[in-house]
């Protein structure tokens, strides 16, 4: 690889270390917050970063809990995403791209990206309802705003999984040819 | 597969073994076991040529259709 390229890997790397250090903090943090606030409802009022569910906690523990599950299972999904990521970096030979272990893991984060995309359209129809109802959520949006953006790479990741599948099959057939 | 290589006959006539063929023909040892055994996908015309010349016999002396269906 050429020193450019060798320097925006390596970069991205970092930066993608960054992003899942950063999500698994996320998660974490939002996990401890909802048990700190089962005991000490007082907490609701900044759960993560200035999130308030204060008055949804107190039309509905339920609903709070719902709404609650929903964040951190998207939380947790991203994690996983960008832990594929770095195995993927990990694995990855440019010399020798093609190995099924790759496109595996390009199924699985297409795989991930998606249920990342579904459940957040899901989190967002559930809050939308909810307002309507004059529940208070707060700015939960905020969570999931980027839910285009998953389906999109779960569409582009699919595409290229099915493209490594492709480059397995000729690169088996080109080592078996004499 | 329906395509037999019968590269094994061919040397046994000829009294070659796996080791010259392959110094004759410029071919790894480990691609010649994989014509052999019958693990092979694809053949080169330029393999075939050398083997063949290698060999003193025709393709089809080395290659051969078996009809499984």
């Amino acid at each position: 690889m050429s020193k450019t390229n060798d320097f925006i890997w390596n970069a991205i790397q970092v930066v993608c270390w960054l992003i899942f250090a950063g999500l698994c903090v996320q998660s974490g943090a939002l996990i401890f917050n909802y048990i700190y606030s089962l005991f000490k409802p007082i907490a609701t009022h900044n759960l993560h970063l200035g999130l308030d569910l204060s008055e949804l906690y107190k039309q509905s523990q339920w609903l709070y809990t719902c709404v609650f599950s929903l964040i951190v299972t998207i939380s947790i999904i991203k994690s996983i995403v960008f832990f594929y990521v770095l195995r993927l970096f990990k694995v990855i030979k440019v010399t020798q791209p093609f190995t099924t272990e790759v496109s595996a893991l390009i199924s699985k984060i297409s795989y991930h990206a998606f249920s990342i995309g579904v459940v957040a359209y899901v989190a967002d129809r559930f809050v939308n309802n909810l307002m309507h109802k004059n529940y208070n959520v707060g700015d939960v949006g905020r969570y999931w705003d980027d839910m285009g953006a998953y389906l999109m790479m779960s569409a582009i990741l699919f595409v290229i999984a099915l493209i490594f599948k492709k480059g397995i099959e000729l690169q088996n057939e080109s080592d078996l040819t004499v | 597969m329906p395509i037999i290589v019968n590269l094994d006959v061919m040397m046994a006539k000829r009294k070659m073994s796996l080791n010259e063929l392959s110094e004759k023909v410029d071919i790894t040892l480990s691609n010649l076991s994989i014509l052999k055994t019958g693990k092979a996908k694809a053949v080169r015309f330029s393999t075939l040529e050398s083997i063949c010349k290698a060999l003193n016999c025709q393709p089809g002396d080395i290659l051969e259709y078996v009809d499984k269906g």
